[in-house]
């Protein structure tokens, strides 16, 4: 990514991130403001986070003004990492590097929606479907993998996961129920 | 000192009771194996087994996680040595020299000189926290409110700003922290705070949701389609190619010893976790040699400095944790977390009320890097073959884990859903260049100093001076004015280029690589 971008996406990275602080610091006090403040020696619940928020805001303004006074540096990834050669090339695929890539919806989708089918079927038809219906909508995030593959991963994790959660740890879910009871 | 090692007796019969042996086994086991997998960090695997101990009684709880949590250092190095790939940052530098070494056909003896590096930096750091941890925990049993709270703000404030990436975002990341800690209904007035209508957030956010949020699925989403899978080369260990020739151990015996004592010296200073610990101890190893030009090429010392270090350090960063509860870390917040989910108050009385888990745990580490040390010189070719297992099978099986795992924490489904909305927002943190890990730290200490510094005021009639006109207090806070001054200075000094003071102060290589993998970045 060095060179190719120039210096403005660090910039506007640190900008949104300043942002993001003030408008969390700020809405944080104004909740705490809804608690009682007290004073300094009988504290009301208000009071800590109230403090705590107006810090965040104020280290927010600190970011965004850091970021429009200097140039951020080109590489500000991790000072600690960048002095090792072998990370220029390493675990990246070539040309994506891990944060400066372009966006990967389908992997996101897939993760995230692995996740709410978790619940849903868990609430739903109980621990075995939901175990399969996660792993099998989170296996199709990758590009490499295809559709047989992940029903295989699925089964396979499925009988994995219901034996170990279900008959050894017992976990409090029904292995299977049928969706009426829910 | 003679108490100690009676305590510590009484300590290895507790560790060595058949069930806490298993458990001690299973967690270095484990560890060791999460810590080879490329695309898994050490905070990841401590989160995705910490509801594994729900279940457990305290002492096998605790025996067991950080059993994986120093485990899997073992792993990492495997990785940097044969495949140059820095999969774990604290084993990053060991890439310089170790990568080599398997070059010229040497991988045995640089995988070898690692387990024995371990091993001597662990044990350093380890007799360190027996003799050294009760006369903390002894000293800390003064502190009032006032000594608490000031103690805690030094932890945080060097937690975020000495450890890597921009020390203001890693204030803001301990801020916010703090204000998920908050969450929940508030212990002294009953009022809900920050619940925002949800009856499940009333006895506050779940740490294993917020952990394996940040460290589970937010590392799953950074890392899907972009980990390609590594091609294997024709590398066979045989088991004796890892015993190391005399003339070998005579080089490395040196930097190891040079290596322990930079990282129990990094684990005083709260925040300097292993990661700095070892390219300290790597820069200062070029710095003693005779030929420095020559490191990178392949030399010993390179491998055995930073290894020892890195060892040295994990064993001696439990010594604020168990002593006065203080987590130098994310890692030990996490571990401390796991201490009050069991019911057990950290602070300097947990020795005198819990000896079984302190003296116990200290026993277990011996017993455990023993057991790394056996496993790993049979083990190291499964080992080799598991790097290559793809990310494609990996990231979905651990996704269900994340799921079941949060789901058990207190049977409901309500936290599956926190851990989801915390690795979506984890994400878009880690995608701005925050660094997730001191949200944890936050998040552990974040309640506990809102009651001490109520605690503190509630004594001084209000007057803030209680925290200035107590000696220790002031102490603690000085040096928190050092470090920000630090800062600043450094800052300055840097002009343009910001960043981590350490990270600069430390660059080992003169190339500017380019942007880092940062998998399994969690420290």
């Amino acid at each position: 990514m060095r060179g190719s971008d120039g210096v403005s996406p660090g910039r506007r990275r640190d900008l949104l991130s300043g942002i993001i602080c003030i408008v969390v610091g700020l809405g944080a006090v104004l909740e705490a403001s809804r608690y009682t403040i007290g004073s300094l020696s009988h504290m009301g619940p208000g009071f800590y986070p109230a403090v705590l928020g107006a810090l965040l805001a104020l280290v927010g303004v600190m970011i965004t003004g850091a970021a429009l006074a200097f140039a951020p540096a080109p590489d500000d990834a991790d000072p600690l990492l960048a002095g090792i050669p072998a990370l220029a090339g390493g675990l990246q695929p070539p040309g994506g590097p891990d944060l400066a890539g372009g966006p990967d919806w389908r992997g996101w989708f897939c993760i995230i929606a692995g996740g709410v089918l978790f619940i849903v079927f868990a609430s739903l038809t109980g621990l075995a479907s939901a175990i399969f219906a996660c792993v099998f909508v989170a296996a199709l995030g990758d590009r490499t993998t295809s559709l047989r593959g992940s029903l295989v991963l699925a089964l396979c994790m499925t009988l994995f996961g219901t034996v170990l959660f279900g008959y050894l740890l017992r976990i409090a879910m029904p292995l299977w129920q049928w969706p009426s009871a829910g | 000192m003679s108490t100690a090692l009676a305590d510590l007796w009484h300590g290895f019969a507790v560790a060595l009771q058949p069930a806490n042996l298993v458990w001690c086994f299973a967690g270095v086991l484990l560890g060791n194996l999460v810590g080879v997998l490329p695309g898994l960090g050490v905070l990841s695997a401590v989160s995705i087994l910490l509801p594994l101990t729900f279940g457990m009684k305290p002492v096998a709880a605790i025996l067991m996680l950080a059993g994986i949590y120093y485990g899997s250092q073992y792993g990492g190095a495997i990785c940097s040595i044969l495949l140059n790939l820095p999969c774990h940052p604290p084993h990053a530098v060991t890439c310089l020299d170790g990568f080599p070494l398997t070059r010229q056909g040497k991988a045995g003896t640089a995988l070898g000189i690692s387990i024995i590096a371990a091993c001597v930096g662990a044990t350093f750091g380890i007799t360190e926290m027996t003799f050294f941890a009760p006369v903390v925990a002894r000293f800390a049993l003064d502190f009032g409110p006032a000594e608490i709270c000031s103690l805690m703000l030094l932890g945080l404030l060097a937690g975020s700003t000495l450890a890597r990436g921009s020390p203001l975002k890693g204030v803001a990341m301990t801020l916010f922290g703090q204000m998920l800690g908050l969450a929940g209904v508030d212990m002294n007035t009953g009022v809900p705070r920050f619940t925002f209508g949800f009856v499940n957030l009333y006895d506050g956010v779940e740490l294993v949701a917020l952990a394996l949020g940040l460290f589970g699925i937010a590392e799953f989403l950074k890392s899907v389609n972009r980990i390609a899978p590594l091609h294997l080369g024709p590398t066979r260990l045989r088991l004796r190619d890892l015993l190391p020739s005399r003339a070998e151990l005579r080089i490395a015996w040196l930097p190891m010893i040079r290596g322990t004592l930079v990282g129990s010296l990094c684990a005083m200073v709260p925040g300097t976790g292993p990661t700095i610990a070892s390219f300290v101890a790597y820069a200062a190893e070029k710095k003693f040699s005779r030929t420095p030009e020559r490191f990178g090429t392949g030399m010993i010392a390179g491998v055995a400095s930073p290894e020892a270090a890195t060892h040295s350090s994990i064993q001696g960063d439990f010594i604020p944790t168990m002593s006065m509860g203080i987590p130098g870390d994310s890692g030990m917040a996490l571990l401390l977390g796991a201490l009050m989910i069991q019911g057990i108050t950290p602070g300097p009385l947990l020795i005198s009320e819990h000896p079984d888990v302190f003296w116990g745990l200290i026993a277990s580490f011996w017993v455990g890097n023993l057991m790394l040390v056996i496993l790993n010189v049979p083990l190291i070719g499964i080992w080799v073959r598991l790097l290559a297992i793809p990310y494609r099978l990996l990231y979905p099986s651990a996704m269900f884990f994340v799921c079941i795992g949060v789901f058990s924490a207190k049977n409901s489904l309500f936290e599956v859903g926190e851990t989801l909305v915390f690795g979506v927002v984890g994400y878009l943190l880690i995608r701005l260049r925050f660094h997730v890990a001191p949200i944890l730290l936050g998040f552990v200490l974040g309640p506990r100093i809102e009651e001490n510094f109520r605690n503190a005021l509630a004594i001084s009639n209000g007057s803030l001076g209680i925290f200035v006109i107590r000696p220790i207090s002031a102490v603690f806070l000085a040096v928190c004015l050092i470090l920000v001054l630090a800062q600043i200075y450094a800052w300055s000094r840097g002009g343009v280029h910001r960043g981590a003071t350490a990270g600069r102060t430390l660059r080992v290589a003169g190339h500017a690589g380019g942007d880092h993998g940062g998998i399994g970045d969690t420290d």
